[in-house]
């Protein structure tokens, strides 16, 4: 979900729904989080996908990536082209999750 | 003395209306601008260059990780993997201001320009705080010359934009035609 599988940059339709900031009630990685990368970014970001280098599979490998997945995901720019996108609860853990620092809950 | 007193009323009156004029224009394209910060030039490349092959970009590739280089000063530098050499201008940077990029990028095996790079803008200023989506797109004007933009930056701060060459392809193999490179921006 990362970096390229393809896919432009959707513009305009990307919303700016990126949470001020990180409420009480930070979003679970185990329960919410951890499915939503498995359903939406493993198929690219694990060995034999196309992002295999960036793999997403690992608490600590999101961790690492966590700017950059951020990023990408906010901008719209990932999942990318024609792959199935988050749905906009999906879009709202993942998003929360990241903007409180991306923790090991 | 009347007259002594009513001068500086008036000129206090005067500085008080500048000071508000300026006051409200300065988040409509007034005030102090941004821009690159100035630091030790980049020479990571040192006359390296890395090819690329553009038949790589959606090549099956190897597990790793491939890393980003350090965020750079200036407003040019080589990218991460020596492939370009990618500088940049800006239109007048402020704060919660569209700003387009003019981004120029060579290949540095052959020092000719970089055609059909679909460059895109990464911007943050830190971990969680990406730049606002603003509809960013990326023309091509000439060969190898780019413009990137609108893009916004919401807050003061030092921010990092990393452009991304040929985004869309993967970025594992040595030759994958993608490359990557950040630079600090400074947004008063």
């Amino acid at each position: 979900m990362l970096l390229a599988c393809g896919g432009p940059r959707t513009g305009a339709d990307c919303p700016n729904d990126l949470p001020p900031s990180c409420p009480q009630a930070v979003p679970s990685y185990q329960a919410m989080v951890a499915p939503i990368i498995n359903l939406r970014c493993v198929t690219c970001h694990s060995p034999g996908g196309q992002e295999a280098s960036r793999p997403l599979q690992t608490y600590s490998q999101v961790y690492s990536e966590r700017s950059a997945v951020l990023n990408q995901v906010y901008a719209c720019n990932m999942p990318p082209g024609t792959a199935a996108k988050p749905t906009e609860q999906e879009r709202e853990a993942l998003l929360t999750w990241l903007v409180c620092g991306a923790p090991q809950n | 003395m009347t007259h002594g007193v009513r001068v500086p009323v008036h000129l206090a009156t005067l500085a008080f209306g500048l000071a508000l004029a300026i006051g409200c224009g300065s988040s409509e394209g007034e005030g102090p601008t941004g821009g690159a910060v100035s630091g030790p030039a980049d020479t990571h490349c040192a006359g390296m260059a890395q090819a690329v092959d553009l038949s790589t970009c959606h090549a099956s590739v190897p597990p790793g990780t491939p890393d980003y280089g350090p965020t750079v000063y200036n407003a040019e530098a080589d990218d991460d993997e020596c492939k370009y050499h990618v500088k940049f201008t800006a239109t007048p940077i402020r704060r919660n201001q569209n700003v387009t990029f003019t981004v120029t990028a060579t290949t540095l095996a052959d020092h000719q320009p970089a055609p059909g790079a679909n460059i895109d803008g990464e911007v943050f200023l830190n971990d969680t705080h990406p730049a606002p989506n603003s509809g960013q797109q990326t023309t091509e004007k000439s060969a190898g010359v780019y413009d990137v933009g609108p893009i916004k930056f919401d807050a003061a701060g030092r921010w990092t934009v990393r452009f991304h060459l040929h985004h869309d392809c993967q970025d594992s193999t040595e030759d994958s035609p993608h490359g990557h490179v950040a630079f600090f921006i400074e947004v008063p």
